[in-house]
């Protein structure tokens, strides 16, 4: 389900930030903008139920900031966090909804909410507000993955019947978001699903190109390559594949990978997909962190000689070369892709892990 | 409105509804809770601890234990778990149950003593009574009755938290524990285990699907918004599966990591285990379901060598590549093309998966296209079988459903514990639609369905359908539509393939239309249905001739022609020439 999420992918920027550790900014966020940074920043680090937290704590303290409001939905809606709360980014999108009025990217909020909540025609009647307006009220990536949204909807429960009206949506929102890599992957399920699989090749060709670690362009990409006969692309996809879906398909820490396997699966990522340099990124970044300073050095000065204003490298090398002198320590482990807390603390409970509830798994 | 009133009132709208919608005098199932089984699982849920296993079990299984050509039920039972404190805590644990069928659609329960004919030394029958020898009191998960010792009666065994129990048939009405002196000494959490010929030798080896390790002395106690409520999976630390080799006289020897059968990266929580030629090489493979994990596909090379394949096969997660908690899972060919399709049923907000097959063996994630992802969306499921249920010559689906969270109304508005089951009927071109209100109340009533089997129960020709449900009595639901269409069945005996035949592969023809089907044994969630393999032949003569085609296990290939509709047909296996 595509979502109005906080971005988490790992931009050059963010990755500074994440390096950084949140603790700092956290300490540092005393206005209104710096509980907006932190809390984003807790998003970007998939520390998802504390910057929930932080969010409800900010629309406690400012209930009339239609911008808390919106942020907290927006926490709600991260899609990579397995144990949202739909509910709650839906009632924070109505509240912000209240205090700002229909704002696009209120409504928007809202349409996506529902959508989670299977309140399709609901949020159906919201996309439409905003994308067939003429002119439509939301534009660019905004447009792009409402748009996105309705045509999988459509696909989802029309079937063959909503073909043709769902790759509509999807050529809107390629014109709308060229660069995006979602309608393109959409677009190739819906051309799979009519066995069109050279056309859905070519889509996702895109796609993984402008999204290298994607998880689900490589698994269609394993799929429609399958189909097509290409069984060494397949096979080279599917490797892909499975290692980006060791680093993420666990929300518990007890079966997730630990640093040491996690560093040895960022390395066979480099190999397989070194366009990837998201990954690699974070490969200097676990190597910091075990206080292999060579091996960070490295992967920075490879990643360098790939993207050479690649800021972030530049700042992870800095730090590899200062904690290789012993003039300063490794950053701190970060919190596992879950919560961090899904191993119970102190009684032994576990929040997290447990949220079967959720339904979010 | 007082809520007995209010459920009084929906059976009888919902009873006017089906009639309405389909147009018919009577509903197409009726549940019979007059027939006998007054079979009734047990959750016993532990106050403030919150098991897993409490909500995941447990499974049924129709075989013909007695040899009467009937079909009869045997119900898999839970027990007091450490730190139960319920008003029952201190009473003998219940046991399983087996119902032997009477005919005309009467059961009656057997045991704990049975009535044997024992030949004096003077050629005189005597009766005597002897224990029925399926005394299992552990908690319960599953249950299949394969013909271990290919002596012509279907043997017992029965996953468990805990010990499992394998029974051997004796032949008179009773049975004796042999677990011990087998070999299959598996003290964990099992769940699915499916039979078959692994090593080409003529009988079932033993594939045992595991779930989770579960210590009730350390176990964690999870909690939502300080709600007590079932931990995730992932808490749980995966129990290894087991591979045991039958060195025949109800003998295994576990060849699990000599076959290769090692999991990756943590393992994988076991629960369906579906045996198939997946690549045409004449040995079976076996398709794992995993909750929470990737599925595996082990590849038989010969020799009891395995190799895991779902990942290059596209059967390991969704068409998206997301790790899905695959539980109750079928194999069948649902869109006419003669070759075999997978489905499992997934847990809430993750459709139910159908991977269709396509070039070259390849299969393709077509849930949403097959009409089968969107309404299964909010449902979580269990309990799955392909089966023509109106004879109209493709096969449809039922699915019962249930959440493992007994509170998950608190943790999410579109979640409920108790959820109604789905019945999908095929359109014949492998898509389908979900009709089970139209067809009997039964569909309008949520429980929390687990196990599911299907068979003929009264051998009139079409299938009925028995569903065990967490904490609930047992569903026997009869098949008592008005189906316009013809059907065959078969019923087929080994020789150099196991007795039970469990692998083959039954190819007909009748009319100009050619249908398929896999004989799997273990399939749905923690279940065995009827052995015999049923078509539906649609509106065909009477007298239409149907040729069948069976591709045993060995791999052997025998064809007759000119066989009758409306019958069961038997047939054996020939032998090598």
């Amino acid at each position: 389900m595509a979502a109005r999420p906080l971005a988490t992918r790992c931009s050059p920027l963010r990755r500074l930030a994440l390096v950084a550790g949140c603790a700092l900014l956290l300490l540092a966020a005393a206005g209104r903008d710096d509980a907006v940074t932190a809390i984003k920043t807790l998003v970007e680090q998939r520390r998802f139920l504390e910057a929930a937290q932080a969010g409800e704590k900010l629309v406690k303290e400012r209930a009339e900031d239609a911008e808390a409001w919106l942020l907290l939905a927006q926490v709600h809606l991260s899609p990579d966090w397995a144990f949202r709360r739909d509910a709650r980014a839906a009632s924070a999108a109505t509240r912000a909804m209240k205090l700002a009025g229909r704002r696009p990217d209120i409504v928007a909020a809202l349409a996506f909410a529902r959508a989670r909540l299977t309140e399709y025609d609901d949020a159906l009647k919201l996309i439409g507000e905003l994308c067939d307006a003429t002119p439509p009220k939301a534009s660019g990536e905004l447009l792009s993955e409402l748009l996105v949204l309705r045509a999988e909807l459509r696909l989802k429960r029309e079937g063959a019947a909503g073909h043709a009206a769902a790759l509509a949506d999807l050529e809107r929102a390629i014109v709308a978001a060229p660069r995006a890599s979602q309608p393109r992957i959409l677009r190739a399920e819906a051309w799979m699903n009519v066995d069109r699989y050279a056309d859905a090749l070519e889509d996702l060709k895109v796609a993984i190109d402008r999204a290298p670690g994607s998880k689900a362009a490589h698994a269609l990409l394993r799929t429609a390559c399958s189909q097509l006969g290409q069984r060494e692309e397949a096979r080279r996809h599917y490797e892909i594949w499975k290692r980006l879906n060791r680093l993420t398909d666990s929300v518990a820490p007890t079966s997730a990978p630990d640093l040491l396997e996690r560093r040895d699966v960022l390395r066979e990522l480099a190999t397989l997909n070194p366009r990837d340099l998201d990954r690699r990124l974070e490969l200097a970044q676990t190597e910091l962190q075990l206080a292999d300073y060579d091996g960070a050095l490295a992967t920075c000065e490879a990643l360098l000689g790939v993207a050479p204003t690649f800021a972030a490298a530049r700042w992870i090398r800095e730090q590899a070369l200062l904690a290789k002198a012993g003039q300063r320590p490794p950053p701190p482990v970060p919190a596992p892709a879950s919560d961090g807390d899904g191993d119970g603390a102190g009684d032994g409970a576990s929040e997290s892990a447990s949220d079967h509830g959720g339904g979010a798994r | 409105m007082n809520k007995r009133w209010g459920t009084a009132v929906a059976a009888a709208l919902a009873a006017c509804s089906v009639g309405a919608a389909s147009g018919q005098e009577r509903p197409t199932f009726v549940e019979r809770r007059d027939c006998g089984i007054d079979f009734v699982h047990q959750r016993f849920m532990t106050e403030g601890k919150k098991y897993l296993c409490e909500t995941a079990g447990a499974g049924v299984a129709l075989l013909d234990y007695d040899g009467d050509g009937r079909l009869d039920v045997y119900c898999v039972q839970s027990c007091p778990l450490p730190g139960y404190v319920g008003a029952d805590a201190e009473a003998p644990p219940p046991i399983d149950r087996l119902y032997r069928n009477l005919g005309g659609f009467r059961f009656e329960s057997v045991g704990p003593l049975v009535s044997v004919a024992v030949r004096q030394p003077d050629g005189s029958v005597k009766r005597v009574e002897k224990p029925l020898g399926l005394d299992d009191a552990r908690y319960g998960m599953g249950v299949s009755c394969p013909d271990v010792d290919n002596d012509g009666d279907p043997d017992l065994f029965v996953t468990n938290v805990g010990r499992d129990a394998l029974y051997r048939n004796e032949g008179d009405g009773t049975f004796t524990d042999v677990t011990l002196e087998s070999g299959v000494v598996d003290e964990l959490w099992s769940t699915a285990a499916a039979w078959a010929d692994l090593d080409g030798d003529g009988d079932l080896d033993l594939y045992l699907a595991n779930y989770a390790q579960i210590d009730f002395a350390a176990y964690k106690v999870c909690t939502t918004r300080n709600i007590v409520s079932y931990c995730h999976p992932d808490t749980l630390r995966s129990a290894p599966d087991r591979l045991y080799r039958n060195d025949g006289g109800f003998r295994f020897t576990d060849v699990t990591a000599a076959a290769g059968i090692v999991e990756p990266d943590e393992g994988g929580k076991g629960l369906a285990v579906l045996p198939f030629d997946q690549d045409g090489d004449g040995r079976l493979d076996l398709y794992v379901a995993n909750d929470a994990d990737e599925n595996y596909l082990w590849m038989n090379r010969g020799g009891m060598k395995f190799e895991e394949e779902a990942g290059l096969w596209c059967i390991d997660v969704s068409g998206r590549g997301a790790s899905q908690s695959c539980m109750g899972s079928d194999l069948a060919d649902v869109d006419g093309d003669l070759d075999f399709d997978l489905f499992s049923a997934n847990f809430g907000k993750e459709p139910n998966v159908l991977y269709v097959r396509g070039k070259d063996g390849f299969y393709d994630d077509r849930s949403y296209p097959s009409g089968l992802g969107e309404p299964s969306y909010l449902f979580t499921g269990f309990g799955a079988r392909f089966f023509d249920y109106d004879r109209d010559a493709d096969v449809d689906l039922m699915v019962v459903n249930g959440h493992i969270v007994d509170n998950a109304e608190l943790f999410d508005a579109t979640q409920t514990f108790k959820q109604v089951p789905h019945l999908y009927a095929n359109r014949g071109n492998g898509t389908f639609e979900s009709i089970g209100p139209r067809l009997s109340p039964f569909f309008l009533e949520a429980n929390v369905g687990r196990g599911l089997a299907t068979g003929d129960l009264d051998d009139d020709g079409d299938l009925d359908v028995v569903v065990l449900q967490n904490g609930a009595p047992l569903s026997v639901l009869e098949n008592v539509g008005d189906h316009p269409g013809r059907w065959i069945g078969f019923k087929l005996v080994g020789t150099a393939s196991p007795r039970d035949a469990i692998g083959a592969v039954v190819t007909i023809e009748c009319a100009g239309k050619k249908q398929a089907q896999p004989l799997l044994g273990t399939s749905s969630y923690l279940s065995f249905g009827d052995l015999r393999l049923y078509f539906g032949l649609g509106a065909v003569a009477a007298d239409a001739p149907v040729q069948v085609t069976v591709r045993w296990p060995s791999g052997r290939v025998q064809s007759q022609a000119d066989l009758a509709p409306g019958r069961y047909h038997r047939i054996e296996e020939p032998p090598a020439k």
